[in-house]
């Protein structure tokens, strides 16, 4: 189970953007339906390993763990290789790469903004309170990231040339050719 | 986009590029020289946003770790928008 989210350091998510912090829940609550348990937990100790939120030594690695630390350390690195061995990895389990990948890019993301957050502010104190009683219907994996994508793009205060600096150095790092 | 920091853009556009670049490499490494340059230039709401902002183009790494991120058409730029819902707009 993704159990990234009940924490003080994404607070000034909550705050600033909470429309995002709810779509990064619904991404992690997408991926604890999507993928086996066993997997997430994987992933989850995987990511945060890499990042240095989680101390100890790394597991052993599997086509799984490789295609994790490539894709975040420094995703133009993954070749050919890493996803063919890590698909045949998750054919066994029934799951595409595609989703897998999803996956890792909300746990991915989720680790790096409570880092990111937990440098830039001062502790708010106190975990976030839960803001509903009821979990919304959860979605399928593809749709619930394409919302986180589509809920951070209406937020307002950016300037659109600031934003688009912004993309073009995500893409420059990323070497992404789309 | 490479040198920015030689470049001509001024002190506010290379502390976002900055906060992008530390987003990436590293997050929990962001200090305080790159702090401190971003709350001079930004407020608590525009930071969040930046860091929302890196957060949605990250989504590029899925296309790249998938391998489908080949151009659209390459002899020419892709055009991208962004709706009203903030949903991407390609070609």
């Amino acid at each position: 189970m993704c159990t990234m989210i009940d924490d003080a350091t994404l607070a000034p998510l909550g705050r600033y953007a909470p429309e995002v912090l709810e779509a990064l829940e619904a991404s992690l609550a997408s991926v604890a339906e999507t993928l086996p348990s066993d997997l997430v937990e994987e992933l989850e100790g995987c990511v945060q390993r890499t990042l240095g939120i989680r101390a100890g030594a790394p597991g052993e690695r599997t086509p799984l763990s490789d295609l994790v630390e490539q894709y975040v350390v420094y995703v133009p690195g993954v070749g050919d290789d890493h996803r063919e061995r890590a698909a045949e990895a998750l054919a066994s389990r029934d799951l595409s790469l595609r989703t897998f990948v999803e996956a890792l890019y909300a746990v991915d993301q989720a680790c790096r903004q409570r880092l990111a957050h937990a440098q830039l502010f001062e502790p708010d104190g106190g975990p976030l309170p839960r803001r509903r009683v009821a979990q919304p219907a959860v979605r399928p994996l593809d749709a619930a990231v394409r919302g986180l994508h589509a809920a951070a793009m209406r937020l307002p205060e950016i300037d659109p040339v600031t934003t688009e600096l912004v993309r073009l150095r995500c893409a420059h790092h990323h070497d992404c050719h789309l | 986009m490479r040198a920015y920091e030689a470049s001509r853009l001024d002190e506010r556009a290379r502390a976002a590029l900055r906060l992008a670049d530390a987003y990436m490499t590293d997050p929990g490494g962001i200090g305080p020289d790159l702090r401190s340059a971003v709350r001079t230039h930004f407020t608590a709401a525009e930071t969040v946003e930046l860091t929302a902002d890196v957060l949605a183009f990250s989504l590029q790494k899925v296309t790249v770790a998938l391998g489908i991120d080949a151009p659209v058409d390459p002899e020419r730029l892709t055009p991208l928008a962004f709706d009203g819902a903030g949903r991407s707009v390609i070609g």
